[in-house]
């Protein structure tokens, strides 16, 4: 038995050395766009790289943002700067409890926001994170966060891309990293809105119905943020956007996931929960660019709504 | 629990450490534990059925004792005891297929019936432990083996969790000794158990879940996508099937060793077949052996004559067929395998390929290659019968290969990195054709060069690895 256990750690030892310094080489000498579970998404789409560059340049915001694509790309800094509100949008693609919770642990007390909006995308609580967690690994600084961020979705792509990410910081650093304001369609507008100038039609036609399950490790991460932010005395408003009523009636247990909502709202005195899902009644085409994306003119009437009958108002925030 | 997931990379190391350092001197508190853990391994899908484990490894392991005791009635209760089986299998597994079938074939003839169909969960293995347990009281019944006194002995054998959801189907006399006696560690055999672990994840990982969505995509788009990429999603699921069942059977054959158990050899290289005889000789070979001794013998095998012969054979391939799934599409691939299989038993042939191909030679000769080739592509129809979803679906995949364009659009599907690894995976199967690939890997001659094999596998399978947490195919059945 001792031989064996010390043949396997020496084999392990052995073994971990070259699995990371092939990752090291390919992170200095080559890209790893050729390996399917290295996912350098450095400066890709999103603009993960220049809102994480801007965050760390505000002191304050009134209004803090998290969420997935439908939070950076639906919630429009812009608009909310009209109304009188400084605002900062931190969502990213894919964006899961699990990554909302780390960045707002990392920016929450900097920005000190009066409120915070959480997008709440179901499918976001039934995903394990992966694509959320390589898109900030590649353009976030490799620190404790990022190490913890990779123990909580720990998968080989994620573990691949952060050490990935953690060489090629020193063959070439994020500083030096060039990111244009434009890319296909959408532009980084400051406070980290993503506008797209899309027009395409969403194709409407109906897929199959499906249910989601949300992750415990999903919901554990959510109630942390919710916790960490009643503890903070900071208002949080939940908001279900704006998606097609066809994508919205393929979920089998939509009304479920609703009533789960409202059960939060109803337990956090800090809590208000706002169900845009199926408020653009009719033309949708007009409004959305996909199934579950608004475009421009989708954002400008979302927002505006919100921002006057939502963030005016008050009263209906708790 | 699955063997290429985070949960299964925790438990067993717990499991092996506990195993060896904590109770290594004391039989009966290492098989107690195992039986407690492969319990637990099996709760993690769905712990109720646990109960369903227990109470059939209750029944087999009462009428066990019983058969063995009784003078007179020992048939009866042998049938009690196969009824008792077939029973739990039948009401989980088919009720509601008989059901659907029923209510069809009566509407056909112009009746309504609204008959119940269940909406239950198919206990994971259940044709498995379910097969466990019955060559148990045959096996006594025909005093092949003695009954065990011990419960906790014979749960093992049943509950072992290598092998509980997907086999090997082990027989009483092959696991049993080795559940009862005292086991020692043994270098070899563990390092032997490493070596089958790592090729299991390989094929798993790398092969068989990153041609699943190719294959997945070509069958759910066959009338739109061409000829040619109708043919590569076949020859793709047959790749994928023996590399995802194979992979967990060496998974599973792996980790048993590492515990200082032996496994059945479940699969040899079935690809590299001469003829269709040949090619179930080797493949799922411990399912095949058991319909030969607890079927197809029973039946009489072909001590009637051709003609007991070829019934007896339709018998045991429709069967397997059905064991396979509660789907007419299985029972027609099982149909077209006993088909491939008459010329063979017809002509006295189905025995003339025993040996290994190109046993002392390192390629095989032009006609070997033919034959290999042709079994193959029989193989890789059949196959297309049992991914299909309706028997329907895999006769209008067959027929598009024949009228979509051949050539496809854009390669856009393909994993262009795929190709040269399954070609470095068939010089792999084909090098450890004459024992298993694992153990042909443990003869490379130098430590480095074996090192250097088992960190590139290792390495295909965290770069190139597809991690969406697939169940194993053979979880189904």
């Amino acid at each position: 038995m001792k031989q064996f256990i010390r043949i396997f750690f020496i084999g392990l030892v052995l073994f971990i050395i070259a699995y990371v310094g092939t990752i090291a080489c390919l992170a200095i000498v080559v890209s790893g766009n050729y390996v399917p579970n290295i996912k350098p998404l450095t400066a890709r789409y999103g603009h993960m790289l220049s809102r994480l560059r801007e965050a760390d340049t505000v002191t304050h915001a009134d209004v803090m943002i998290m969420g997935s694509s439908h939070a950076y790309r639906g919630f429009d800094t812009r608009l909310f700067k009209q109304y009188g509100y400084r605002a900062f949008n931190l969502g990213s693609s894919s964006q899961t409890p699990l990554q909302a919770q780390l960045l707002l642990e990392e920016y929450v007390d900097r920005m000190n926001p009066e409120m915070v909006i959480l997008e709440v995308m179901p499918t976001t609580f039934a995903n394990d994170g992966t694509e959320a967690a390589v898109d900030i690994l590649s353009n976030h600084r490799i620190d404790g966060s990022m190490v913890e961020l990779t123990a909580r979705v720990f998968n080989p792509i994620v573990f691949n891309t952060f050490v990935y990410s953690a060489f090629r910081r020193v063959a070439r650093p994020l500083d030096k990293v060039k990111e244009s304001p434009q890319r296909s369609g959408d532009t980084y507008v400051q406070g980290g809105f993503v506008a797209t100038n899309v027009t395409a039609k969403p194709d409407l036609t109906p897929g199959p119905k499906e249910r989601i399950e949300f992750r415990s490790n999903q919901l554990r991460a959510f109630y942390g943020i919710l916790d960490k932010l009643e503890q903070r005395g900071t208002k949080v408003l939940l908001v279900y956007a704006p998606v097609t009523h066809v994508w919205y009636n393929q979920i089998e247990n939509a009304d479920e996931i609703q009533d789960f909502f409202k059960t939060v709202d109803a337990k956090y005195g800090v809590v208000t929960y706002y169900d845009y899902s199926r408020w653009i009644e009719h033309n949708e085409e007009d409004y959305f660019y996909d199934q579950h994306h608004l475009n421009q003119k989708g954002v400008e009437l979302f927002n505006d709504h919100f921002l006057k009958h939502v963030l005016q108002r008050r009263d209906t925030v708790k | 629990m699955l063997f290429n997931s985070f949960e299964f990379a925790v438990f067993f190391p717990l499991v092996f450490i506990a195993y060896w350092f904590l109770l290594n001197r004391n039989l009966r508190l290492q098989n107690t534990f195992l039986l407690v853990v492969s319990y637990f391994f099996y709760g993690w899908w769905d712990w109720r059925f646990v109960f369903l484990l227990i109470l059939s490894t209750l029944i087999d392991y009462g009428f066990g004792l019983i058969i063995h005791r009784s003078e007179k009635h020992k048939k009866l209760y042998l049938w009690i005891s196969i009824v008792n089986n077939l029973a739990i299998l039948g009401f989980f597994k088919y009720y509601n297929f008989f059901a659907e079938s029923v209510q069809q074939g009566l509407h056909s003839m112009g009746f309504e019936a609204n008959i119940f169909l269940l909406s239950i969960a198919l206990p994971v293995g259940i044709s498995f432990y379910t097969f466990h347990g019955m060559s148990y009281v045959v096996d006594i019944y025909y005093g092949r083996s003695k009954p065990i006194t011990n419960f906790v002995d014979y749960a093992v054998f049943v509950c072992f969790f290598p092998l509980l959801v997907a086999g090997p189907i082990e027989r009483a006399n092959h696991l049993l000794p080795q559940v009862i006696k005292p086991r020692q560690f043994n270098l070899h055999q563990g390092l032997d158990g490493l070596r089958f672990i790592v090729w299991g994840l390989f094929k798993k990982v790398v092969i068989a879940d990153n041609l699943a969505p190719y294959v997945n995509d070509v069958f759910a788009n066959y009338t739109t996508v061409s000829s040619f990429e109708l043919v590569m999603g076949a020859i793709f699921f047959a790749f994928q099937i023996y590399c995802d069942f194979s992979g967990y059977s060496d998974i599973a054959i792996g980790t048993a060793k590492l515990l200082g158990f032996e496994l059945m050899v479940n699969f040899r290289s079935p690809y590299f077949s001469r003829d269709i005889a040949e090619f179930w000789r080797r493949w799922h070979i411990s399912l095949s052996s058991w319909f030969r001794d607890y079927l197809y013998i029973p039946l009489g095998g072909s001590k009637g004559g051709k003609g007991m012969a070829v019934r007896n054979t339709f018998i045991i391939f429709l069967v397997s067929g059905f064991w396979h799934g509660a789907n007419w599409t299985f029972i027609a691939w099982g149909f077209l395998n006993a088909l491939f299989f008459l010329p063979l038993l017809l002509g006295g042939r189905h025995r003339s390929n025993l040996d290994v191909v190109a046993e002392n030679r390192m390629l095989p000769t032009g006609k070997e290659l033919l034959q290999m080739v042709l079994t193959f592509l029989l193989v890789s129809v059949a196959w297309i019968f049992f991914r299909a979803a309706t028997i329907g679906h895999a006769f209008d995949y067959i027929g598009s290969m024949f009228t979509n364009d051949f050539m496809p659009e854009s390669l856009s599907r393909f994993k262009l990195w795929l190709p040269p690894v399954l070609v470095a995976w068939i010089i792999a199967e084909w090098a450890g054709r004459r024992t298993s690939v694992p153990e042909t890997l443990g003869t490379i001659p130098y430590a480095t060069a074996r090192r250097l094999v088992y960190f590139a596998l290792l390495m295909l399978v965290g770069f190139y690895g597809a991690f969406q947490k697939t169940e194993f195919i053979y979880f189904q059945f």
